[in-house]
């Protein structure tokens, strides 16, 4: 009897301290995170990022040609021209698929999700 | 001198006609290594490969009022002259003088004649001339690259350069395809 009262009291004190844990996981914020793509060999590498809103995604352009990173179609954004060596740097709240300006062959897309922003 | 007229034959047989694979493999195979190019040959020729291309986009720009086709020729100007850039700062360091020979000649001069007809024509004429010729030009020398220039490299370093410049060119005569589709449409 006296076991199966210590086994209750540890497996209720265990789920508590479970239990707070997700509590506290979930109202704590997510810092925000910057992500790398590269860009080479004529590709964005990834070409597909899923990020929180609020991330930050740097391209650093390793091709001794010059890139831009355009947004496709809406023409929201547009870097300047990336050349080797070179990054540039843009905030994500909203998915985006986006191109290089010199190179349309070239595809890539940021996915924001926004279930990860809970 | 018969040797020079041997390797430029061979050469433009890859450039000029586009054969099989299976063909090509078998003509390099049986080459000697006299029929090969040397490291200063094949810088002279890349070089010169890459100037052609950037002529045409000068006279692209002259004459286009197409957004696509400046589009693309502002950036054959700028890819290729990045190109000769990574190239003349290799043959630097390596102490190489690039050596112009019969065919980097030769392709000079038939390049000539392109832009004599390409100045010739204006308008869409001018627009479908233009375009096809870099889809043409852009296969052609992913070929003679690939199949001619890198096996004949000896420095690594050289070979690495132009294995380097494959993405870029693939990726040229994608946009080249693309643009072709919407001018002769």
């Amino acid at each position: 009897m006296k076991y199966l009262l210590t086994s209750i009291t540890l497996c209720l004190f265990v789920s508590g301290i479970s239990g707070c844990s997700s509590s506290r996981e979930r109202d704590k914020p997510v810092q925000p995170v910057t992500h790398t793509i590269v860009i080479k060999q004529m590709k964005f590498v990834p070409d597909q990022l899923t990020v929180h809103p609020g991330d930050t995604v740097t391209w650093i352009n390793e091709d001794f040609v010059s890139h831009t990173v355009a947004a496709k179609n809406d023409e929201k954004w547009e870097s300047d021209e990336i050349k080797q060596g070179e990054r540039f740097m843009l905030t994500f709240t909203d998915s985006v698929r986006y191109t290089c300006t010199l190179h349309p062959v070239m595809e890539g897309r940021i996915l924001v999700d926004r279930e990860l922003e809970m | 001198m018969l040797q020079t007229v041997k390797k430029a034959s061979i050469f433009f047989m890859f450039f000029g006609m586009m054969i099989s694979g299976a063909v090509q493999a078998q003509t390099r195979d049986s080459m000697e290594d006299s029929d090969k190019y040397n490291d200063a040959e094949i810088a002279a020729i890349a070089v010169a490969a890459n100037e052609i291309d950037i002529e045409y986009a000068k006279i692209a720009k002259d004459k286009s009022t197409n957004d696509e086709i400046l589009g693309f020729a502002n950036t054959m100007i700028k890819d290729h002259n990045a190109v000769i850039g990574q190239a003349v700062k290799l043959v630097k360091k390596l102490g190489v003088t690039p050596e112009p020979n019969d065919l980097s000649k030769k392709l000079r001069s038939d390049a000539e004649s392109t832009r004599m007809m390409l100045k010739e024509k204006s308008g869409e004429a001018f627009d479908k001339a233009y375009i096809n010729n870099e889809v043409a030009y852009h296969k052609a020398v992913i070929d003679a690259i690939e199949n001619v220039l890198i096996p004949d490299t000896e420095n690594g370093e050289l070979k690495d350069l132009l294995k380097g410049v494959l993405p870029a060119l693939r990726a040229h005569l994608e946009h080249a395809e693309s643009v072709r589709e919407k001018v002769t449409m």
